[in-house]
C-alpha cells in the first residue's frame, strides 16, 4: 500500500467527529444531568443558553426555580417572580445555582442534558435503521442487477410499488398492529428506506456488469458472490457511501414524523428529531430549541459525509 | 382586510360540508340567517337580533313559530329572497339524502309553511326552551339557484360553480388552496352595509407563518394565537390583541369501563393529585381559567356553588389507599392485586399544548406512584381509538354550542343511537336529570335541574375538569370597530373599518 | 425494443392497478374513517352513523372496491370527500403546481451540482474544489425546511426582496397574462432555491465522486494518450459512465415531481399535491388518496423506464 497524503486527512476528521458524537452519546449522561425531569415551567421554561437559575427542589419532587436564593438559618428562601418563598431545610432535597449552558425548553427541561440523552436514541436509531435498509437495499440491488430477467423484474416492481404506496398509511396502519419500541422503530425506518438503495445498486451493478474486469472474473471462473463482494461492491462504493450518508440524516429526521404517528420515542425521552419538531413551534420565541439538535444531525452527515469521502479515496488509491 | 386562516373552504354550502375548519365563518359572510345570535348566553340562553326576520312570533300553545322577511332582500344576482327559500332550505336541512350534519337539529319541526312571499311559519310537534335556535340553525340558501339540484347529487356537486349569495359580501375570486377573495355585495340590504370593501381570507396552514405574516404586515388578523405568542403580540406596537372566553374546554377522560378507573374514590384522588392551576398556569400562561364541572362557567347553566377541587396530593393518596393501592413490592409504584397502577394516556401529536399538559401530568400523578405513559398519536387514530374504547385515559377538547344539552356527552351511551360519552359514564339519576331537563320549556327550571347534575357529575369525577380557554385574535392596530367575542369572528364585520 | 417497451408498459399498468388495491385495502383497515373525524358535540353522534351510510362506508369492503374500481377504469375516479370536486379535476389543478416548483428545482439542482463538480475538477484538492467541497457539504447536511426559514428569514422578512409565500400576491390573484406569470415567478424563486440548494450538494458530490473514480480508469488514460484535454476527457469519456448513478437519482426523483414536498408546501403555503395528499390522507378521504396514488404510481413506472432508457443510451454495453 503506498502511501496516501491527502485522503486520510477527510477520513479523520470524519471518523473523530463520529466518534466524539458517539462519546458524547455514550458518556454524557453521567455529566449533563436529567433531560427529563420538568423545573418549574413558569419561571424556567424557554430560558436562553447560558441562563442561570436558583433551583430548589424539594422532597416530595415539586421544584421551584428563581432569581437567587440565601439560606436563612437551616432554611432556604427562594426569589421567585418577584416573590420569595421560604422552603423549610427538611423539606429541601437540593438547593443550590444551576448553570444552564444551552438553554429550556417549554417545561423548563434542560437542553443539553437531552440533546445528549437524545444522541443515544438518535444516532443508535439512525445508525440501526440505516444498517437494516443497507442490507435490504444492498442485498436486493445486487441480485436484481446481476440475476437480471424476471428476478431483476419482480424486484423493481416491487420496489416501485413501495415507493408508490403513500407510506403514511402503511405506517398508521402498522401503528395500529404494534405497541411502540425501539426495535420497531429501527424496522420501520429501515424498511421505509431500503427502495433507494436497492435502486442505486441496481444501477450501478447493471453498468459494472459488463466491464472488462468483471469479464475477466467470471472468465477465470469465479462464483457470483466472490465477483459481487470482491468486485462489484468495492466500485459500487462511491455512491453508496454519499447516499447512506445523507441517509442517515434522512432517517434521524423521519423519525420525528414517526414519533407524531406514535410509532416512534415516546415523551418524555428525547430524540434530536422529537427536538426538532417541537422547537418549530416556538421558533420566534426559542430559536436554540431547533437550532441546536439541527446542527448537531447536520454536524453527523456532515461527519458520515466525510468518512465516506475519506473511504472512497482510500478504495481509489487502492485500486 | 386580510384574514389568516389555516385551511381553504371544502364548499360553499355548508349542508355539505363537514364543518371542520371554520368554514361556517366564511359562511356567514355569504349567506343570510333568518336571525343573528348574540353572544348573550350568559345569563339566559342567548336572545336573537333580526337579520333575513325583521320580527317573528309565538303562537299561544307555542308551537308555532311564524316570521316575518325584510321586503327588499335580495341574492347577489338581483332575485328576491323569499319564504319560498327558507322552505326549500328546510327540506335540504332535513332530507336524508342531502344527509347534513345539522339535520337533527331540526327533529321537532315538522314542516314550514310559507304563508305569502314574506311570511313563513315553523311548525313544531313540541314546545321546548330552544325552539327559536334550532328554526334559525342554517343558513338560508337559494330556491331558485340551487334547487335545480336534486337532492341526491348534493353530496357530489361542486356549490360554487352555482353560486349565487346573500349576505354582505359576495365572491370575487377563489384561488384553491390559496386566497378566497370577497368584495362587498353592492346590492346588500341589511345595515349597517360594510365598510370595507374588500374581505381577503388568505389560506396559510402553519401558524408560526402566520404570525409573521401578520408581523410583516402582510397578514392583518390572525386568529387562535397561542398562549406562547400573546406577549410577543402584545409587545409589538402594530398590534393589537384581543382575549375574550372561548367555548373550548379540556379535561382528562378516564375510561370508566377499566376496573382501574371504575372506583370514584380513585379518580378523585387523580384529580386531586394532578396540580390543575398550576398546569393551566404554565401552559396557558393566564389565557385559560379552570374548569370545575361539565358545563362552561361563562354559560347561564352554569351552578355557580360547585366546589373547586383544590391540589391536595395528601388527601389523594388517602384516597387510593382507601381503594386498595399499596406499594406493596417498593418499587416507587402503587399496585393492587398484583397489578401496578401504570396506564397510557393519550393525545394527539399536533397538538403542543396538549403535549405539556401530559408531561405535567404525568409528573404531578408519579408523585402518587402512579406510573403514566403518554402516547401521542394521529388525531384521527386517537379519535377511533376513544369511539371504540380501546384507551385508558386521554386528554380531549371540547368545544360546546350554546345549546346547553348534556344527553350525548354525559348519558349512560346507548349502543343504538351513537354517543359522545366515549370514557363510559354512566349515572341513572344524571341521566335522568338529563332526560327532564331536555323536556323543560321554562329554563329557569331547567337550571335548577341542570345545578343539580352538574353537583352529581362533579362529585363522581368521571373525568379531571381542567381548564377553559380564551380565545386570542391578534391584529393590526389599523383595524376599528371589531367586535370580537364567542359567537364568531366575523360577528359585527360590518362594523369594522380602516382607522389611521 | 418494441417488445420490450410494450412489456415494461403492460407491467406499468398491472403495476398502478396493484398499488391502488394496496392501497384501497390500507387505507379501509387504517384505524378511523372519514366520519370519525366528526366530533364536534354539536353533531349528534346519530349524524356520524348517518354519514358513514352515505359515503358508503357501512358496505361491505369487496363491494367498495369493486364499485370504485368499476369507475376507475372508465376514468371516473370519484368525487373528493372532502372537497366535493371530482377528484380528477382536484388533481388536474393542484398538480401543475407542483410540478412547476419540483421541476424548476430539480433543474437547478443538476445544473447547478455538474457545473460545480466540473468546476472542482479543474483542479481536484486545490482551494477551489476545498471550498466548493465545505459548501457543499453544508448545504446537503441541512434538512429542507431549515434552508426554507433561512431563505424566507433573510430574503424575505429582512431584505423584501420576494414574497414569503404563496403562489400569488392578491394583486396577481385578480390580474391575467404577463403581470400574473410575472408575480407568479417572483414567489418562486424562494421555494425553488430551497429545493435546489439542499439538492445542488448532494448532485455535486456524486459526480465529483464518479468523475474522480473514472479519471484514473484506463479508457480516460487512453483518451489523454491520444491527446484529448483533460477536460474532453472527462465529458466526453467519463462524464457519461459517471452519470448513471445520477441517472438513478433523477429516475428515483419522479415521484418527487409529482407528489412534491410536504414540508416546502407547507413552509410556504404552496398549493400542491404534497398538501392536498397529507390532508387527504389525515381526513381518510379514500377518492382523492386513491387518486394521487395513482398519479403517483404512474410516476414511479414512468421515472423507472425512463432511468433504464436512459442507462442503455448512456452505455451500450448495459442490457437491461
Amino acid at each position: 500500500m503506498t502511501s496516501l497524503p491527502r485522503s486520510p486527512r477527510r477520513l479523520r476528521a470524519g471518523v473523530a467527529l463520529l466518534a466524539t458524537l458517539a462519546t458524547g452519546a455514550l458518556a454524557g449522561p453521567w455529566f449533563a444531568g436529567s433531560p427529563t425531569a420538568i423545573l418549574d415551567p413558569g419561571v424556567a421554561g424557554l430560558l436562553p443558553p447560558g441562563s442561570e437559575k436558583a433551583v430548589v427542589i424539594r422532597r416530595d419532587g415539586t421544584t421551584l426555580a428563581g432569581e437567587s436564593l440565601r439560606r436563612s438559618g437551616p432554611d432556604w428562601v427562594i426569589t421567585r417572580a418577584g416573590a420569595e418563598v421560604t422552603v423549610p431545610g427538611t423539606d429541601a432535597a437540593t438547593a443550590g445555582v444551576r448553570r444552564f449552558w444551552l438553554g429550556t425548553d417549554t417545561v423548563g427541561r434542560d437542553v443539553l442534558a437531552r440533546l445528549v440523552s437524545g444522541a443515544r436514541v438518535s444516532l443508535g436509531v439512525g445508525a440501526l435503521a440505516l444498517a437494516v435498509a443497507l442490507v435490504l437495499g444492498v442485498g436486493a440491488g445486487l441480485l436484481a442487477g446481476w440475476a437480471g430477467g424476471l428476478v431483476d423484474a419482480f424486484l423493481m416492481r416491487l420496489v416501485d410499488a413501495l415507493l408508490a404506496v403513500p407510506m403514511l398509511f402503511l405506517l398508521l396502519f402498522l401503528a395500529a398492529l404494534f405497541r411502540p419500541s425501539l426495535a420497531v422503530l429501527v424496522l420501520f425506518l429501515g424498511f421505509s428506506s431500503w427502495m433507494g438503495v436497492a435502486r442505486l445498486v441496481r444501477g450501478q451493478v447493471l453498468s459494472l456488469k459488463e466491464r472488462d474486469f468483471v469479464l475477466a472474473a467470471r472468465a477465470l471462473g469465479a462464483s457470483p458472490w466472490r465477483i459481487a463482494f470482491r468486485h462489484l461492491l468495492p466500485n459500487a462504493l462511491t455512491p453508496l457511501a454519499q447516499d447512506a450518508a445523507l441517509r442517515l440524516g434522512d432517517l434521524i429526521l423521519v423519525e420525528a414524523s414517526l414519533s407524531f404517528l406514535g410509532l416512534g420515542v415516546q415523551p418524555p425521552a428525547a430524540s434530536w428529531g422529537t427536538m426538532v419538531a417541537e422547537g418549530q413551534e416556538v421558533l420566534a420565541n426559542a430559536w436554540w430549541l431547533t437550532l441546536l439538535p439541527t446542527a448537531l444531525v447536520a454536524a453527523t452527515v456532515i461527519s458520515a459525509a466525510l468518512a465516506a469521502d475519506g473511504l472512497q479515496e482510500l478504495a481509489r488509491n487502492e485500486t | 382586510m386580510i384574514v389568516a386562516t389555516t385551511a381553504d373552504v371544502t364548499t360553499f354550502n355548508e349542508y355539505q360540508s363537514t364543518q371542520e375548519t371554520g368554514e361556517l365563518d366564511t359562511i356567514d359572510l355569504l349567506f343570510p340567517a333568518l336571525m343573528t345570535e348574540q353572544p348573550d348566553y350568559q345569563l339566559h340562553p342567548p336572545s336573537f337580533a333580526p337579520r333575513l326576520a325583521t320580527s317573528w312570533e309565538f303562537s299561544s300553545n307555542n308551537r308555532t313559530l311564524t316570521f316575518h322577511l325584510r321586503p327588499d332582500a335580495r341574492w347577489s344576482d338581483g332575485v328576491p329572497v323569499t319564504a319560498d327559500d327558507v322552505r326549500f332550505t328546510f327540506q335540504a336541512q332535513k332530507d336524508a339524502r342531502v344527509g347534513s350534519l345539522g339535520m337533527e337539529m331540526k327533529d321537532f319541526i315538522r314542516d314550514v309553511e310559507v304563508v305569502d312571499p314574506h311570511t313563513v311559519r315553523f311548525n313544531f310537534t313540541r314546545v321546548y326552551p330552544y325552539q327559536l335556535m334550532d328554526a334559525n340553525d342554517g343558513h338560508i340558501v337559494p330556491a331558485h339557484a340551487w334547487g335545480k339540484v336534486p337532492f341526491e347529487k348534493w353530496h357530489t356537486t361542486d356549490f360554487e360553480k352555482i353560486l349565487v349569495t346573500g349576505g354582505p359580501f359576495r365572491l370575487a375570486a377563489h384561488t384553491p388552496q390559496q386566497t378566497i377573495i370577497l368584495e362587498r355585495d353592492p346590492g346588500y340590504w341589511g345595515s349597517p352595509r360594510p365598510n370595507l370593501d374588500r374581505l381577503v381570507l388568505r389560506v396559510v396552514p402553519d401558524m408560526a407563518s402566520q404570525l409573521e405574516q401578520l408581523f410583516a404586515g402582510q397578514l392583518n388578523v390572525v386568529q387562535a394565537v397561542s398562549p406562547q405568542e400573546a406577549d410577543r403580540v402584545q409587545a409589538n406596537r402594530d398590534l393589537n390583541l384581543v382575549e375574550f372566553p372561548s367555548r373550548m374546554w379540556g379535561m382528562v377522560g378516564w375510561n370508566n369501563r377499566l376496573p382501574m378507573f371504575a372506583d370514584r374514590r380513585v379518580r378523585k384522588a387523580l384529580s386531586l393529585g394532578i396540580n390543575r392551576k398550576s398546569l393551566v398556569d404554565t401552559v396557558f400562561r393566564g389565557h385559560a381559567t379552570l374548569s370545575a364541572g361539565p358545563v362552561l362557567s361563562s354559560t347561564w347553566a352554569y351552578n355557580r356553588t360547585l366546589p373547586q377541587l383544590s391540589y391536595d396530593p395528601v388527601q389523594a393518596a388517602q384516597l387510593l389507599a382507601q381503594a386498595g393501592w399499596r406499594d406493596s413490592n417498593g418499587d416507587g409504584i402503587l399496585d393492587r392485586d398484583g397489578k401496578p397502577f401504570a396506564f397510557d394516556l393519550l393525545y394527539p401529536a399536533s397538538n403542543t399544548l396538549r403535549r405539556q399538559m401530559a408531561l405535567l401530568i404525568q409528573a404531578d400523578l408519579a408523585r402518587l406512584g402512579i406510573k403514566v405513559r403518554p402516547i401521542q398519536m394521529e388525531f384521527t387514530s386517537l379519535i377511533a381509538r376513544t369511539e371504540a374504547g380501546d384507551f385508558d385515559a386521554t386528554i380531549w377538547v371540547w368545544v360546546d354550542a350554546t345549546k346547553v344539552d348534556l344527553t350525548s356527552t354525559w348519558s349512560t351511551p346507548s349502543p343504538s343511537q351513537g354517543t359522545n360519552n366515549f370514557i363510559g359514564y354512566s349515572n341513572p339519576d344524571v341521566d335522568r336529570l338529563i332526560a327532564a331537563a331536555r323536556e323543560e320549556p321554562d329554563y329557569t327550571r331547567a337550571k335548577v335541574l341542570l345545578d343539580r347534575i352538574q353537583e352529581l357529575i362533579v362529585a363522581d369525577q368521571p373525568a379531571t375538569f381542567l381548564y377553559e380557554s380564551k380565545l386570542l385574535v391578534a391584529t393590526s392596530r389599523k383595524l376599528r370597530g371589531a367586535d370580537f367575542n364567542a359567537a364568531g369572528l366575523f360577528f359585527n364585520v360590518d362594523e369594522w373599518y380602516w382607522g389611521t | 425494443m418494441l417488445r420490450w417497451s410494450l412489456h415494461r408498459i403492460a407491467a406499468g399498468v398491472a403495476l398502478v392497478w396493484l398499488v391502488a388495491t394496496f392501497t384501497f385495502l390500507l387505507v379501509s383497515l387504517a384505524p378511523g374513517d372519514f366520519a370519525t373525524r366528526l366530533t364536534d358535540p354539536r353533531i349528534p353522534p346519530a349524524a356520524r352513523a348517518r354519514w358513514r351510510r352515505d359515503f358508503g362506508l357501512d358496505r361491505p369492503l369487496p363491494l367498495r372496491y369493486a364499485s370504485w374500481l368499476g369507475a376507475a377504469v372508465t376514468g371516473d375516479l370519484g368525487s373528493s370527500w372532502i372537497y366535493k370536486q371530482k377528484v380528477v379535476a382536484m388533481l388536474a389543478s393542484v398538480l401543475p403546481n407542483t410540478l412547476l416548483l419540483t421541476s424548476l428545482g430539480l433543474a437547478l439542482e443538476l445544473g447547478g451540482g455538474v457545473a460545480l463538480a466540473i468546476v472542482q475538477l479543474r483542479k481536484p484538492h486545490g482551494t477551489g474544489d476545498r471550498i466548493i467541497t465545505l459548501a457543499t457539504l453544508a448545504a446537503y447536511a441541512l434538512p429542507a425546511f431549515g434552508v426554507a426559514l433561512g431563505l424566507i428569514a433573510l430574503l424575505s422578512y429582512r431584505l423584501h426582496l420576494f414574497p414569503p409565500s404563496h403562489m400569488l400576491s392578491l394583486e396577481g390573484e385578480m390580474a391575467h397574462g404577463w403581470p400574473r406569470l410575472v408575480d407568479t415567478a417572483r414567489h418562486l424563486v424562494l421555494p425553488v432555491a430551497a429545493i435546489g440548494v439542499t439538492g445542488v450538494g448532494a448532485v455535486a458530490r456524486y459526480l465529483r465522486g464518479s468523475l474522480l473514480d473514472e479519471r484514473t480508469e484506463q479508457y480516460v488514460l487512453a483518451a489523454r494518450a491520444r491527446g484529448c484535454s483533460q477536460r474532453q476527457a472527462l465529458v466526453r469519456h467519463a462524464l457519461p459512465n459517471a452519470v448513471l448513478p445520477l441517472i438513478t437519482m433523477m429516475g428515483m426523483s419522479l415521484p418527487f415531481l409529482v407528489s412534491g414536498s410536504l414540508v416546502i408546501e407547507v413552509v410556504f403555503s404552496w398549493p400542491g399535491m404534497g398538501q392536498v395528499m397529507y390532508n387527504a390522507a389525515l381526513g381518510r378521504d379514500l377518492p382523492l388518496v386513491l387518486g394521487g396514488t395513482i398519479v403517483a404510481t404512474v410516476a414511479v413506472v414512468v421515472g423507472n423506464l425512463l432511468a433504464d432508457v436512459a442507462y442503455v443510451v448512456a452505455d451500450p454495453r448495459v442490457r437491461v
